[in-house]
Parts: C-alpha cells; sequence; structure tokens
C-alpha cells in the first residue's frame, strides 16, 4: 500500500508543475507585452539631433488620475490599475514626440495614433513645435481611465509650456484632450483636440475674459 | 495526504484560471434604460446621427412592452456640430408598419423600441440609427448620479395629485426625482401633451448643456457619464460606439441645439382623443434630415 502510493501521487504532481509554470508564462505575457511595445513606440532618437534633446533638462511631468467611475467592481480597479502605467507612457511618449524629440513624431503618430486621428495631427501642423530645441517649463496631464468590461477607454487633459533654448521665440502656451480605446494592439488615439499659441496671447486672452471691476461712476 | 493536497491545489489553479474569463457576473435585475441600435450596419448619414429617444411609462424595470411616455429623435450633425431634439406628443395618430394606424405610444407596446424607431422613420423619412429608451427609475437615477440637471423652469408647476411636481419659476438645479416629475407634467399646462414633450426635451438640451459644461471642465468626466449611463443600461451596441457617440455629444453646444416640436392639431379617433401631426412638420423633416440639426 504504501509503495503504491508514490506511484499515484506522482502525475498529480507533474500535472501542478507544469500547470503552474503555463500560469507564469501566461501572466508574464499578458502583463508585460503591451507595455514594452509602448516603451518602444518612440523608436530610439538616432541622429545628433536627439543627443542634443536628451541633454536639454525638461519640466517633471505632474500626473494626476481622475475619478472616472463611482462604484468600480474590484475587477474593474484592477484592469484599471494594470492599464494605467501602460496610458500614461503613451501620452508621455506623444509629447515627448511633439516637443522633444520631433524626430520621432513620425513613428509615434504611426504607432500610437488610428490613422485618421494620425492624419488629422498631421494635417493641422499644429502640434509640430517651431524648428529648434525646446526646452518645457511645465508638463501637466490629468488622465481618467473607465473600464467597460474588455472595452477599456482613456481621456487625458494635457497642458504644457515650453521654450525655444535659444530663446529665439516667445514661450509656448499648449493645451490638448486625447479620447484613447483600448484595442487587440494596445492603447489607440482615436481622437484629440489641441490649442497651442504664445503664452503671453494666452495669458492677455485670459486677463481680458475678467476685466478688472470699475467702480460705477458718480453722478454729480 | 499528498494526493489530496495536490488535488485541492489542481482545482484552486483551475478555478483561478477560468474565473477571470467567464468575466463579470452579467447583471441580473432589469436595466432600467436601454440602448441599441435600429440597423444591422451603422451607416452615418453624411456626418449626420439620429437617436431615437424613448421614455416608456413602466414605473419600475424597463419592460420591451409598454406605453411610451416619451417620443424623440435627437440628430447631430458631425461636420457642424449642431445638433436638435424633434419632439413627438406621444397621442400623435400615425402608421405604424405591419400594425396600421394608432396612437405613436402603442408602437412601444406592439414592437418594443425598434418598432417605435420605424415608426419615427416611416413618418419623418429620417433613418434612425440608435434608440436608447428609460423608465421612470431609469430617468430618476441618471439624473440623480449625474447630481441633477439645472435648467430653467417657465413658470411655476404644481401637478401633486399627478406627477408630483412642484416647481417655482426660474433656473434651478433639479433633482432626480423633480426632473422626473417635470418631464410627467401635462395637466399643469394648458398645452398639455404638447408642452410635456416641449419640456422634455429641454431637459435633454439641459442635459448637453451640462455634459459639454463638465467635460470643459475636466474631459476624464465623460468617462464618469458613460459609467452613469452604463450602470443604467442595457447595451445592445458596442461600449466603442458608446465612448464616441459621448465623445460627439460633449462637443456639442447647448445653443447649437434646437429643441422643436412638432406642430400638432387635437382631434379624436372614436372615443380616444388625439392630435394629428400637421401637414407643415413635413419642412422640419426634411430640414432636420438635410442638416441633423435644428
Amino acid at each position: 500500500m504504501s509503495l503504491a502510493a508514490p506511484s499515484s501521487r506522482k502525475p498529480w504532481l507533474a500535472l501542478v508543475g507544469v500547470f503552474a509554470l503555463v500560469a507564469l508564462v501566461a501572466g508574464v505575457l499578458l502583463t508585460d507585452l503591451p507595455g514594452k511595445r509602448l516603451l518602444s513606440s518612440g523608436g530610439l532618437a538616432g541622429g545628433s539631433e536627439g543627443e542634443v534633446a536628451e541633454a536639454v533638462p525638461q519640466a517633471r511631468w505632474n500626473i494626476t488620475p481622475a475619478k472616472t467611475m463611482s462604484h468600480a467592481t474590484k475587477a474593474q480597479s484592477e484592469r484599471v490599475r494594470r492599464q494605467r502605467p501602460r496610458v500614461t507612457e503613451l501620452v508621455k511618449s506623444v509629447y515627448d514626440a511633439m516637443f522633444v524629440h520631433p524626430d520621432r513624431l513620425g513613428a509615434t503618430l504611426d504607432q500610437s495614433f488610428r490613422t485618421e486621428a494620425a492624419r488629422a495631427l498631421r494635417r493641422s501642423g499644429a502640434a509640430v513645435p517651431a524648428s529648434g530645441l525646446l526646452r518645457t517649463t511645465s508638463r501637466r496631464a490629468e488622465i481618467g481611465i473607465h473600464s467597460a468590461g474588455r472595452p477599456m477607454f482613456a481621456i487625458a487633459s494635457v497642458s504644457l509650456k515650453a521654450e525655444p533654448v535659444d530663446g529665439s521665440a516667445e514661450p509656448l502656451a499648449h493645451s490638448s484632450t486625447l479620447w484613447m480605446e483600448r484595442s487587440r494592439n494596445g492603447w489607440k488615439i482615436i481622437a484629440f483636440q489641441l490649442k497651442q499659441g504664445p503664452e503671453t496671447a494666452s495669458k492677455a486672452g485670459k486677463s481680458s475674459k475678467k476685466p478688472a471691476k470699475k467702480k460705477p461712476a458718480r453722478r454729480k | 495526504m499528498i494526493k489530496r493536497a495536490a488535488a485541492i491545489v489542481a482545482f484552486l489553479g483551475l478555478v483561478c484560471t477560468l474565473v477571470p474569463l467567464v468575466g463579470e457576473p452579467a447583471p441580473t435585475q432589469a436595466a432600467p434604460a436601454m440602448f441599441g441600435r435600429v440597423h444591422e450596419s451603422f451607416q452615418p448619414q453624411r456626418g449626420k446621427i439620429f437617436v431615437a429617444v424613448i421614455g416608456n411609462d413602466a414605473r419600475s424595470g424597463n419592460p420591451d412592452r409598454a406605453l411610451a411616455d416619451a417620443i424623440h429623435i435627437v440628430g447631430i450633425n458631425t461636420k457642424t456640430m449642431k445638433a436638435g431634439v424633434l419632439n413627438f406628443p406621444r397621442d400623435s395618430w400615425v402608421n405604424i408598419p405591419g400594425q396600421g394606424s394608432a396612437k405613436m405610444n402603442e408602437a412601444l407596446v406592439r414592437g418594443g423600441p425598434q418598432l417605435v424607431a420605424r415608426t419615427l422613420e416611416s413618418v419623418t423619412g429620417i433613418r434612425i440609427d440608435y434608440w436608447v429608451m428609460t423608465g421612470f427609475v431609469g430617468f430618476e437615477n441618471l439624473i440623480r448620479q449625474l447630481n441633477g440637471v439645472k435648467m430653467r423652469i417657465p413658470t411655476n408647476v404644481s401637478d401633486i395629485g399627478g406627477s408630483g411636481a412642484q416647481l417655482r419659476a426660474g433656473v434651478q438645479r433639479l433633482k432626480g426625482y423633480e426632473a422626473l416629475a417635470y418631464a410627467r407634467t401635462r395637466k399643469a399646462f394648458s398645452g398639455g401633451d404638447v408642452a410635456r414633450t416641449t419640456h422634455q426635451g429641454d431637459i435633454l438640451v439641459a442635459l448637453v448643456r451640462k455634459l459639454r459644461k463638465e467635460t470643459q471642465r475636466s474631459p476624464a468626466a465623460l468617462l464618469r457619464w458613460i459609467d452613469v449611463t452604463r450602470k443604467n443600461t442595457r447595451l445592445d451596441i458596442s461600449a466603442n460606439e458608446m465612448f464616441r457617440l459621448g465623445i460627439l455629444a460633449s462637443q456639442v453646444k447647448a445653443k447649437d441645439v434646437g429643441n422643436v416640436t412638432v406642430p400638432v392639431s387635437l382631434g379624436s379617433m372614436g372615443a380616444a382623443s388625439v392630435v394629428f401631426i400637421s401637414p407643415g412638420a413635413h419642412s422640419i423633416y426634411a430640414r432636420f434630415k438635410k442638416n441633423g440639426s435644428l
């Protein structure tokens, strides 16, 4: 009896071992692959321009999450938690390509935008900064992610300030919204809206909206 | 002992693998609002999208077969970003496809929201892309979970015996139950059902204003709107389509949304009092169909 037992245990143990191994490999694949894809979305700055751009100190990203679900289930929260780094990386890579590494813009558009959205951004030309290196002085983003079961959506509102390194032009103020969907190929930007102009103009615009209150003229 | 332990581990492993594949359990309660597609293939009509918005008279749940108390077509022109709400009194005497002539609200009893959409198509000649339906509970919950809706009430409203509405004239934020009561009130107005359907359109415009305002402040607010809608909704369209519709709707300014009620004349058909849609409505349909806005 005692001799027969070990021979019946072995298949079970082998099954458990194989199962654990498969689960481990699947888990690693599922969690890591899209992230790696995103990290390489911009490609490496190959030219000297990329190297110089790396040397320019850039503002740190200030990224805050937006509340998007009132009573999320554990599964939804977990899905959102898992996707947050990927969406954040996507947003960062897009704005890095727009303002810090213009040489990466083409690749980033192809990889991160839906075809129509990429075409629209190219057509607008608004996101492409003036020639020369830019130093970002402020980079803020609010990112909301929603999980509707398997389909997931995200919205990022980004505001950014930058100035040319050589001081050849006025500082720039940029604010935009990105609407993103998660597809089989990872996160894609399906629509965007952006506003960009000289920082002084936007400040003037703000001040003109709220004129200083004047005291009512006294009647004589 | 080892054999038993191995069996337990294997069982737990199997459960851990299969449960994520099953996904979240489907909601068991009847969804208070439903959202669906009218045609099998969605074809944007040259940048215009039309949605049938239906409110049924079910006090609880959201049954397919109830009477429609609110019937509207909401149109959005995706190029001009202008929109329109076309309101139909529920007692409008119309031809229901395959059912003969009857009050428009009976289309819901006879063939569900799909038939209401088909009826609207046959009356107006406008191709409806989607329908959305809600009941009393769904509507109240939607407004409550969106923290109320701010709108202007044109006159004092008191309908305690009927809808329960008791509102003062002026701009105010309506809570869920107040919005529902206002949307139901007809006896307090001289215009009766026609005034009621116009007020329902006002609420839709107020919701567009609220959505726009909140998404201007924080674009991610759209995701909360989608969440609230989904929680009170049985979805027959893909979540992606809903997201895209939401993006569109959030770009529309309330001042660019026309709220028009079809012109009608009062009448009777047998013992039933009905309203007849005036021939003048055809020019409104043609304009709406052409522009996607009013």
